[in-house]
C-alpha cells in the first residue's frame, strides 16, 4: 500500500540572519532558518531543511522582579548584557535576543546612543547574530531602532518589533541599513497578514521578515497561540504569501510569568521543586510551539535552552516512511 | 406654577416651560428640533447652543426664565436630506390593485324584496367581483352612510374595496378618486409616497427627518430612553404619529385632495421603529436573544393613530423577519423581486444600519450587521446626507483630487455625503495619504479636500469599520450557504448615499467585493418601493415574503468577528481576491 502524504504548494521564505565581514557585518557565523514545504519535523512529506534556533533573552537593565531560579541561572551576569550574552551562547544559545527596556522612561530613560552603546558591547562579546528589540514605547522605540539600525549597518540583526502603529518606521530602518525585521501582531493571523501586507508594500524583500504571532504560555492561552500559529503555517503551505515567513516566539517571558513557574515549593508543597518546575514550564511551552512549526525560540533559562535543543535535533532527524 | 420663558434665536421664538426642564425640551416646545445623537444624556456635546454667548449642552442644561438661546443651524435636525429616490418601483409590476373602486347597479328594495340595504351591497358585489359573498363584509362605518347615499344614486352606488390576506372589505362608498400612501419609517429619515390607486403612479413624496433622532441617532438610544422615562414608548410612538400627520397634510395639501380620499396606508420600518409606531415594549429586542413582540402585525384603523386619512381605511403593516431584519428589508426584497428572480442575488441595504438578503433557488438567507450610520454622515466629523454642499463625489486622477458638490458648482462644499465618503477614501488609499490599514502616511493626519472639510484619522477608521461589517456580512451569508461571492450574479443596492452610489470606490476600499459593474445596480429607498408595491398589488402577500426568509444572528459564534479583522483593511487581507497587491 502506498503511504500518503501530504504535499504542499506553498513554502515558508528563507531568512538567513546575521551577516559576517564577507557581507558587510562582523558576525563569525550566520543561521539560516525558514525553508520548509512540509509541516514540522514531517521531512518525509517536504523539505524541513533548516532547524528551529534558539535566541537567549537578554535584558539591558538587571531583571531583578525575575523569579531566583531563573536569576541563580545566570549568577553575576544578569547586570552586564555583554557578559551575559557570552555566557548564553556559551552555554547553548544560537543566538541572543537584546530588549533594550532601559530606553523606557520609567526604566530610565536612557538615550538612543546609550542603548546603541549596549548593542555595541554585545556585539564584541559574542560570534552569533544578534536580535534588538525597543522598550516597547513606540514613540522612543522609533528613534532607539533607527539609531541601531543605523550604527550597525550591514550587520543584518533582526530588529523590532513593527507592529500597526510603527511598522513604516521600522521597516525603513531595516531596508535602508539591510537588516532583518520582526513582524508583530496580537494573536490575530488576519492581522498578522495585514502587517505583512504593509510591509511588502513598502517593498522590503520578504525574506527578510520574522512573524511574531505572540503567544500565551503552558496554561496561559497556549492552546490559542498554537492554534494561530498552526493556522498561519497551513496558510503558507497552501500558498499565502503573506504569511509565509519563519516565526518567532518568546516562549521565556511568557513561560516565566506563570504563577506555576514562579511559585516556591515552600508555598506550594503538592507542585514540586521550584527549580526543576519553572524549567519544565519554560520547556514545555517552547516544545509544544515546535510542533506547530515556531522557528526562533526565544528563551530565558539556560537549563531548559539546552533541553529544547536536544530536543530539536532529535526531532530533526530524517524519518523514512513506513 | 411658575414658568420659565425661553426666548430662541434666531428664530425668535418664545416658549413658556416649566423651569428645570431642559433646553432641549423646551426647544421641541417651540418646534425646533435638535439633533441629540447621545440620547439626551450629555455624553456627544453635538446639540451645543449658545446661552448668552457660552456654549452649553442642550439635552441636559435646564433652562432659566428670561434664558436667551441661539441655535446654530449645525445642531437641528430638519433640513436633512431624505431618500425619496423611488426607482425600484415599478408600476408595470403591479398585476391586481390591492384597493379597487367597483361601480353597483341594484333593484330598488320593495315590499317582496325587502333584503337589507348592505346584504343588497354584497350580494351585487359577490356577483361582480365573482367571489363568494361569505369572504365579504362592509366596514362598520361605511354603513352610516350607506342607505343615503344609495338612494341618492337611485341604487347606483361606488364601492372602494379593499383586499385583506382573507377577505374583501368595502371601506366606503364614494366616486371620488381613492388614493393610497406608502410610509418607509427609518430610524433617521421618514419617507411617505402620495399614490393613486387606480393607476398605482405615485404623485409626490415627502421626506423629513424622524423627530425620535432627537432621542438618539441610533435605535438602542431609542429603546433605552423608553426604558428609562415612564411613558416614553407612548411618547416615541406620538413623535412618528406625529411626524406622519404632518407629512400626510403636506401631500394632501399639495394634490389637493380630502384627508378621506386616502383609504389605505402601507408601512414598511425596522422591527424597533415598526415597535414604536405601534406602541410595542422593545425592552427584550435589544437584549440577548433579541426577541420581538411580534413580526407579523394586523392592519390598524388610521383614526386609532390619528391620522389624517379615511378614519376607518387601514394602515398595513410589512411584517419583520427578526428583531434586525425588519420589514423594511421585506419591503426591499419585494420590490426586487427577489424571490422569484433567476440566479444568485445579494440584496444590500445600507441605512443606519447594514442588512442583507441572499437569495437563490429556493432559499433566501438574511443577516442584520451593525454597521453604524457612518455612511449616512453620522459620527463622521464633516458626513452629512445628501444635501446642497455635499460632496459627493471624488477622483483621483495621477495624484490630483477633484469632486462634485451636490448644488452644481455654484454650490460651496461644506461636507461630504455616504458616496463623497467612499470615493474620498478610495482616492486618499489610490494617492497613498492613507495606507491599507487606514492610517495617514502624511505628518498632518487629517486630509481637507476643501476648506473646512476634512477627513479625519477616526472618520477613516470608522468608515473602515462600517464597510468592514457589511464585507464581513456578506461573507458570512454566502459562506453559510456554501457559496463563494464571485458566484453572485447581481448585487442590489440600496440606502441614502447620495444621488448616487460610486460602486467603483466602493469595490476599491472593499465595502463590496471586486465583481463586474454590470453586476451591481443601486436601488435607491427600496423600502418605499416595496410598500409601494405592496400597496398597489394585491398578489403580493409580505407575510409569505417575509417568511420565506431565513434570518442568520451574526452574534452567535466567532465567524463574524472573524471576517470582520479580515474585511477591517484596505481593501480587505485577501488582497488577491481584490486583484493582488
Amino acid at each position: 500500500m502506498p503511504y500518503l502524504t501530504e504535499k504542499s504548494s506553498g513554502s515558508i521564505s528563507t531568512v538567513v540572519l546575521g551577516a559576517t565581514k564577507e557581507n558587510g557585518g562582523t558576525r563569525g557565523y550566520t543561521l539560516t532558518i525558514g525553508g520548509q514545504n512540509s509541516l514540522p519535523f514531517q521531512n518525509y512529506e517536504g523539505v524541513d531543511p533548516h532547524r528551529a534556533v534558539i535566541a537567549a533573552e537578554i535584558l539591558d537593565i538587571e531583571p531583578v522582579s525575575w523569579p531566583d531560579e531563573l536569576k541563580k541561572a545566570w549568577g553575576g551576569v544578569l547586570g552586564d548584557p555583554a557578559a551575559w550574552a557570552k555566557k548564553a551562547v556559551e552555554g547553548g544559545a544560537d543566538m541572543v535576543y537584546i530588549k533594550l527596556l532601559s530606553a523606557d522612561p520609567d526604566n530610565g530613560g536612557r538615550s538612543a546612543n546609550d542603548c546603541a552603546e549596549t548593542v555595541r558591547a554585545v556585539l564584541e562579546a559574542v560570534p552569533c547574530p544578534v536580535a534588538v528589540q525597543g522598550c516597547g514605547v513606540d514613540e522612543i522605540d522609533k528613534g532607539v531602532i533607527s539609531k541601531v539600525a543605523e550604527a550597525f549597518a550591514g550587520e543584518n540583526l533582526l530588529l523590532g518589533l513593527a507592529g500597526q502603529e510603527n511598522y513604516a518606521t521600522v521597516t525603513a530602518a531595516c531596508m535602508v541599513h539591510k537588516h532583518t525585521l520582526i513582524s508583530s501582531s496580537p494573536l490575530d493571523i488576519n492581522i498578522c497578514k495585514q502587517i505583512n501586507i504593509l510591509i511588502s508594500e513598502m517593498n522590503m524583500p520578504m525574506n527578510r521578515v520574522v512573524i511574531d504571532p505572540s503567544i500565551g504560555g503552558l496554561g496561559y492561552g497556549l492552546e490559542y497561540s498554537y492554534s494561530v500559529m498552526e493556522r498561519g503555517r497551513i496558510g503558507s503551505l497552501q500558498g499565502d504569501k503573506m504569511l509565509a515567513m519563519p516565526v518567532i516566539g518568546f516562549i521565556g517571558s511568557e513561560a516565566w510569568k506563570a504563577k506555576e513557574a514562579q511559585a516556591h515549593e515552600s508555598d506550594f508543597p503538592k507542585w514540586g521543586s521550584e527549580a526543576e518546575r519553572g524549567v519544565l514550564w519554560e520547556t514545555i511551552t517552547a516544545t509544544s510551539l515546535l510542533q506547530a512549526g515556531i522557528d526562533i525560540l526565544v528563551m530565558r533559562h539556560p537549563d531548559a535552552i539546552n533541553i529544547v535543543k536536544a530536543q530539536i535535533e532529535a526531532l530533526s532527524q530524517p524519518v523514512t516512511a513506513a | 406654577m411658575i414658568q420659565a420663558t425661553v426666548h430662541f434665536l434666531p428664530d425668535d421664538l418664545r416658549v413658556s416651560v416649566r423651569p428645570g426642564c431642559t433646553i432641549a425640551q423646551a426647544a421641541q416646545e417651540a418646534q425646533i428640533f435638535l439633533s441629540l445623537p447621545c440620547g439626551g444624556r450629555g455624553a456627544c456635546g453635538r446639540c451645543t447652543v449658545l446661552v448668552d454667548g457660552q456654549p452649553v449642552s442642550a439635552c441636559v442644561t435646564p433652562v432659566t426664565d428670561n434664558m436667551t438661546v441661539t441655535v446654530p443651524d449645525t445642531v437641528r435636525l430638519a433640513g436633512q436630506a431624505v431618500l425619496t429616490d423611488i426607482r425600484s418601483y415599478d408600476v408595470t409590476k403591479n398585476r391586481a390593485p390591492r384597493v379597487r373602486q367597483v361601480r353597483l347597479s341594484m333593484e330598488a328594495p320593495t315590499l317582496d324584496d325587502s333584503i337589507n340595504d348592505a346584504s343588497r351591497v354584497t350580494m351585487a358585489l359577490a356577483r361582480q367581483l365573482d367571489i363568494r359573498q361569505e369572504s365579504l363584509r362592509i366596514e362598520p362605518a361605511a354603513l352610516v352612510t350607506l342607505p343615503r347615499s344609495l338612494r341618492d344614486g337611485d341604487f347606483n352606488i361606488t364601492a372602494n374595496v379593499f383586499y385583506e390576506s382573507d377577505r374583501v372589505t368595502v371601506l366606503s362608498f364614494s366616486e371620488r378618486p381613492i388614493y393610497g400612501i406608502a410610509i418607509d419609517i427609518g430610524t433617521t429619515t421618514v419617507v411617505t409616497a402620495l399614490c393613486d390607486l387606480s393607476t398605482g403612479l405615485v404623485l409626490d413624496t415627502v421626506g423629513q427627518s424622524n423627530p425620535q433622532a432627537e432621542y438618539g441617532a441610533d435605535v438602542i438610544s431609542r429603546v433605552v430612553y423608553t426604558e428609562e422615562h415612564e411613558g416614553g414608548a407612548k411618547e416615541l410612538q406620538d413623535m412618528i404619529t406625529g411626524a406622519l400627520r404632518e407629512s400626510i397634510v403636506n401631500l394632501t395639501e399639495r394634490a389637493g385632495i380630502m384627508g378621506s380620499d386616502i383609504l389605505v396606508a402601507v408601512v414598511a420600518g425596522n422591527t424597533v421603529m415598526t415597535h414604536f409606531f405601534l406602541n410595542l415594549p422593545t425592552d427584550y429586542l435589544r437584549r440577548e436573544p433579541y426577541v420581538p413582540v411580534a413580526c407579523e402585525f394586523p392592519p390598524i384603523l388610521p383614526g386609532e393613530l390619528n391620522l389624517p386619512m379615511l378614519p376607518h381605511g387601514r394602515v398595513v403593516i410589512l411584517p419583520a423577519v427578526s428583531s434586525y431584519v425588519g420589514g423594511d428589508i421585506t419591503a426591499g426584497v419585494i420590490a426586487l423581486d427577489l424571490s422569484s428572480r433567476p440566479g444568485l442575488n445579494l440584496f444590500v441595504d445600507v441605512g443606519t444600519n447594514g442588512e442583507m438578503v441572499l437569495a437563490g433557488t429556493g432559499f433566501m438567507m438574511a443577516c442584520s450587521c451593525s454597521a453604524g450610520p457612518a455612511f449616512e454622515g453620522s459620527g463622521i466629523s464633516h458626513g452629512s446626507r445628501a444635501v446642497r454642499g455635499a460632496i459627493d463625489n471624488v477622483t483621483c486622477d495621477n495624484g490630483q483630487i477633484t469632486y462634485d458638490v451636490i448644488g452644481g458648482p455654484g454650490a460651496e462644499a461644506k461636507s461630504l455625503c455616504g458616496s463623497g465618503l467612499i470615493s474620498l477614501l478610495s482616492a486618499l488609499l489610490q494617492k497613498g495619504v492613507i495606507d491599507r490599514s487606514g492610517r495617514f502616511t502624511t505628518e498632518e493626519k487629517e486630509f481637507f479636500i476643501a476648506p473646512g472639510v476634512s477627513m479625519t484619522q477616526d472618520d477613516v477608521f470608522n468608515l473602515i469599520r462600517a464597510k468592514a461589517a457589511i464585507y464581513a456580512g456578506m461573507r458570512v451569508l454566502v459562506k453559510n450557504m456554501d457559496m463563494k461571492l464571485s458566484g453572485i450574479d447581481n448585487i442590489f443596492v440600496s440606502g441614502g448615499f447620495g444621488r448616487s452610489l460610486n460602486i467603483g470606490g466602493a469595490t476599491n476600499i472593499g465595502m463590496l467585493p471586486p465583481l463586474p459593474m454590470s453586476s451591481f445596480s443601486y436601488e435607491g429607498n427600496t423600502s418605499l418601493a416595496g410598500a409601494l408595491r405592496v400597496l398597489n398589488d394585491r398578489t403580493i402577500t409580505p407575510e409569505a415574503t417575509s417568511g420565506a426568509i431565513v434570518n442568520l444572528e451574526l452574534s452567535v459564534g466567532n465567524q463574524f468577528m472573524e471576517e470582520f479583522t479580515m474585511a477591517s483593511f484596505l481593501p480587505h487581507t485577501e488582497l488577491d481576491f481584490f486583484g493582488g497587491v
